[in-house]
Parts: structure tokens; sequence; C-alpha cells
């Protein structure tokens, strides 16, 4: 950010007068008030795992860890529940989908971006409309397809569904990746005799690396992160992925905080890791296909 | 982008084979869903999955359109919708006016602002039922720090509240998305606007109305649409902080639709509904690709 980008406002170029001070100060509790608002749900949800259970119910809560805090649950959470099962399942569905929605996208992406046809336009509206569809209008009859096709309760049906809208972010992402690699480049390969697959494989796909790995790692936390299709799909506790997993603690008859809390914190810890990588292409991501929530 | 223009042999076929996975894609999992949800639509059927009776009937539409808890489910999606669209522009431009502006440990707010949207819905969701619990939570807890708060709400379990808790939550998930999209459009305001106003002599009010309101106005159409459309599918909030209750408070379309077939066993009504929520999806969406389309050509 430069210069000019900070005088915006008030500041440089003005002295700083009453008005232009208070405002700062303004802004400054501004930013204060939204960074405590954004992380004191994290805060909170590490600080309750850690809280002896015979702490958690105390009223006033105490706002600072506790001098004897535990890391018991994250212990016990895989010796007394599914957890780790659930985690293998759901990287399992989340890498097949994001590898296979990748590999479709990126060959959509690549036609749509580098070849002219009757009906180019149209495809992309397509494109956009089918990923801004509430999730429950496809699940509902997809659970009747899966169902005829003896795929409910199987982790490749769900990975199937998620293809539905993942093929689609992934092709509009893609596509902004290889607009921005100049044709010539390809041209000059394809005069130099390399076939159009050659070229696409030698050229094309290792120039877009960053824009295929960035892409592949949305489509993991949106599978990682779903939940209405899972919930829909999956019955079986066997073939829960995360999502359902942590869901299941939530309506028990008492819920043992210190544990969801801490299987929390796992499940947030990948998906936020990787979000926070992607940041730069999370906007472009986001409008360029509707996420499901 | 310039096309491609030296042939090769292979692009006669290759382009429509690298086609087809999306275009399979597409037709088997979204339109043929979408059709056979419109097709169900029209018949009795109950139990979702198994066969129905023959035949075309509008009954569930009737039936559906004159059932008050249907309009209370529009209602509450259209409040849901809407208390997350205002409540996450307005904390969005709070935001992006503070980030737009160069600062020690900027890059550092800009993560602490941008992390709710990378939490996962179900562990949002988990956290903040823990946050609103009526008498442990952390929640009523701050409120009753206010001097002049005297009892404080049962949140989740109160029809008057519960919609608002679920709304908040909603905003904090979804604020940072529109923060991003608007400090991309404020940077795409020219900065002589801003001087020649200051210059001028129009106060940091004025500017804000004369030069970045009207600078953001196709941003913020697209934030609008973006999290109405988005708003319309959310499932996960409601259904695990809530259900749908109390008394119905937080029944949005979505949740109402998944009840309808997965706990009362009318896919007919339940499909029905769906195209209720196709139809409002459908003019959203067209909306927002005319004002998305229209950005790209200007």
């Amino acid at each position: 950010m430069t210069d000019a980008a900070a005088r915006k406002g008030f500041g440089r170029t003005a002295p700083l007068s009453i008005s232009a001070a208070a405002w700062r100060l303004a802004a400054a509790a501004t930013a204060v008030l939204l960074c405590s608002v954004g992380v004191f749900p994290f805060y909170w949800m590490f600080v309750t795992s850690i809280r002896p259970s015979t702490e958690i119910f105390d009223f006033p809560p105490r706002i600072l860890p506790s001098a004897d805090s535990v890391f018991a649950p994250y212990f016990s959470l895989f010796a007394e529940t599914d957890l780790a099962h659930w985690i293998w399942n759901s990287t399992a569905v989340s890498i097949a989908t994001a590898f296979f929605a990748s590999l479709f996208g990126a060959m959509a992406a690549y036609v749509l971006s580098r070849f002219r046809f009757p009906g180019r336009e149209s495809s992309q509206v397509a494109l956009l409309l089918t990923q801004m569809f509430p999730a429950i209008l496809l699940a509902l009859p997809m659970f009747v397809f899966l169902s005829r096709l003896g795929l409910l309760n199987s982790l490749f049906g769900l990975s199937l569904a998620y293809l539905a809208f993942l093929i689609p972010v992934a092709a509009a992402l893609l596509k902004a990746f290889f607009d921005a690699i100049p044709v010539e480049l390809e041209e000059a390969s394809l005069i130099d005799g390399a076939s159009r697959v050659g070229t696409l494989f030698r050229i094309t796909l290792p120039l877009s690396l960053p824009g295929v790995a960035s892409t592949f790692l949305f489509c993991f936390i949106i599978s990682w992160d779903e939940f209405l299709f899972a919930r829909m799909f999956i019955r079986q506790p066997d073939n829960w992925t995360v999502s359902l997993g942590l869901a299941s603690f939530s309506g028990e008859f008492v819920t043992p905080w210190d544990q969801v809390m801490a299987a929390a914190t796992i499940i947030t810890l990948p998906a936020a890791l990787i979000f926070l990588m992607l940041q730069r292409y999370l906007v472009r991501g986001l409008t360029a296909g509707g996420v499901k929530g | 982008m310039r096309p491609t223009v030296i042939a090769d042999k292979q692009d006669r076929w290759l382009p429509a084979a690298m086609l087809v996975p999306l275009l399979v894609g597409i037709a088997v999992l979204v339109i043929a869903p979408l059709a056979w949800g419109l097709r169900i639509s029209l018949t009795d059927s109950k139990m979702i999955g198994l066969g129905f009776r023959d035949g075309l009937t509008f009954k569930n539409y009737g039936s559906v359109l004159t059932d008050p808890d249907t309009w209370n489910a529009v209602w509450v999606t259209i409040v849901f919708s809407g208390g997350t669209v205002v409540g996450s522009v307005l904390l969005g431009i709070a935001a992006a006016l503070v980030l737009d502006r160069e600062f020690f440990g900027r890059g550092l707010v800009r993560v602490m602002v941008i992390l709710p949207w990378a939490v996962p819905h179900v562990v949002a969701a988990l956290v903040w039922q823990w946050m609103y619990n009526p008498d442990f939570g952390i929640v009523n807890y701050g409120l009753l720090l206010l001097p002049w708060v005297e009892s404080t709400p049962k949140w989740l379990s109160d029809p008057q509240y519960a919609l608002l808790a679920i709304i908040l939550v909603n905003v904090w998930k979804t604020y940072p998305f529109a923060v991003l999209l608007l400090l991309a459009g404020l940077q795409t305001i020219s900065d002589d606007l801003y001087e020649a106003s200051a210059i001028d002599g129009a106060g940091p009010m004025r500017r804000f109305f004369d030069i970045t309101v009207p600078g953001l106005r196709r941003v913020l159409a697209i934030v609008v649409l973006l999290l109405l459309i988005w708003s319309f599918g959310n499932f996960v909030f409601i259904f695990l902080m809530t259900q749908g209750g109390p008394a119905g408070a937080t029944n949005a379309l979505v949740v109402h639709i998944y009840f309808e077939a997965f706990r009362f066993f009318r896919a007919g009504s339940a499909f029905a509904m769906g195209s209720l929520l196709l139809a409002m999806s459908i003019i959203l969406t067209s909306i927002y690709i005319m004002v998305s389309r229209g950005q790209e050509h200007d």
C-alpha cells in the first residue's frame, strides 16, 4: 500500500486537526473491536477445551485459562470417540473430491479460456447459475438417485454429490488462472511441433500450478466443511465425516463441552490454516462460484 | 483474452472431449436432480426415495401455498437473509474503511478480521451455542456486566431472540467476505477524487457519502446479492442451533423443507416448497449475473 492510499482518509497531507485525531481514534477503536469479535470465539473454544470439567459450568465464567488447565480431552477424544475415524473419512472424501473437481474443472476451464465456440458465453452463465442454487434443492432429489443406485451411506456417493457443485467452482476459478497465461507461449510450443495435449502438460499446467494448487485446496476445505449433504446421505456412524461427528455431540443429554471444543479446535485447524493461506484467492473463488453454506 | 490462433490437429476433437466431464456433471448432478424435484413436486410422494403413484397433481402446490407455515418460513428466510446482509454490509464497510488505511500491524488486523470466515460452519454453530448458553454462557455474562442490564434472554430457546441470535452468528461468519470485497472496491476509487474534495473543504462524512458510497455501488450490489443467495441456502446454523424452533421462530425455508421430507415424510410438498425456493433463487441469481456481467464490460 502506498502513501497515496494512506492519504485517502485524512492524514499526512493535512496537519492533524482535532477532528482528524478523533477519527483516527474511532478507527483504532473499530479495529480493536472487530479483532476481538473475530478472535474471541476461537479463544473461548480453546479455553473451554482445556478447562477442567469441574470448572466449565462456573458462573461467572473465568475469562483466563484455568490454572490447572488440562489437555486430557485431546487424548480422551481419540480414545472415547471415533474422531480419528471421522478425520480419516473427511480427509479421504475431501482429497478425492478436490482431485477430481480440479482435474475436470481444469479441462473445462482450459477450453473455455482458449477456444471460441458457439454457446461459450451461455455456458459460462450456466456455470455460474448451477452454483447458486441452495444446496437443499439438489440434495433432496440426489438423495433419491443415490438411494436407487445403492450409494447412500457411501463416501463414494458423497464425493460424487460434492462434485456437483465443486466442478463448476473449480472450472470458474481455473479459467481466471488460465486467462492470465499468455497465449503466445502456447503458440510457440505448437509451432515447434508439440501437440495440444503436450503443450497443455508441458507449458500451461506447470505455469498455472499455483492456480491449480489453490483450487485444489479451496475444494478441499469446502468438502471438509460441508454438512447438509453429509447429514442427508450418510447415516451410519462408521462413515461419518468430521462435520457429522462434531454435530453428533450437540443434542446429547449433557453436552461434554470440553470434549466438543477440543474436537472443534482440532477440526478447525487444517481448515483455518488453508483458508489463511488462500486469503488472496478467496474473493475470486467465492465470486467466481457460489459456495453452499 | 485473445483466443489461440494456431490450431493443432487435436483441436478438432479435444476441446469438446475436455468439456465432457463438466457437461455430464452438470447434466447428471444438477439439471437432472432439479427436473426430478419438479416432477416429484407434482406427485403424492410420501417417503422420500420410495415410489409414488403416477399422475400429475397440483395438490401439493395448493396446500403448500395456503399453509401459514410456508409463509412463516418465507418470512423467516427473508428476515434472516435481510438481517445478515444489513449487519454484514455495515460491519464490512466499517472494517474495510479501517483496513484501507495504512497503520502499524495492519496485516495482523486483517487476518484477525477474516478469521471467522475460516472456521467450519459446524464449529461456529457449536461454539456460539456454547457462548449463548443461557445459564453459563459468556454472552450473557458479558451482558450482565453492563450496568443497565438486569435480566438476560435465553437466546436460542426464546422465540423473541432466537432468530436474532442466529442472524448475529451468520453476520459474524459472513462479514469478512464483505470486508475483502469492499476493500478491493475501495482500492479502485481514485485518490484524486478524495484530494480534490478535501481541497474543496469537504469533511470526512461528506467525502464518504459523495465519493466512497457511489464508488462502491457495484461492489455493494454484488456483496448484497451473494450474501442474500448464500443466506437463503444456509442450513447448518439453524439446523444445529435451534432446529427451526422455538415455535417456528427460526424455521427458514431450507430447514422447513428438510423436516417436511425427513421428519414428516411429505416428499411431494417438500419438493413443492423447493420449487418456491428455486424461484426465489433464480430471481436473485439472474440479478446477480446481470450486475456482475455488467461490471466486466465497463
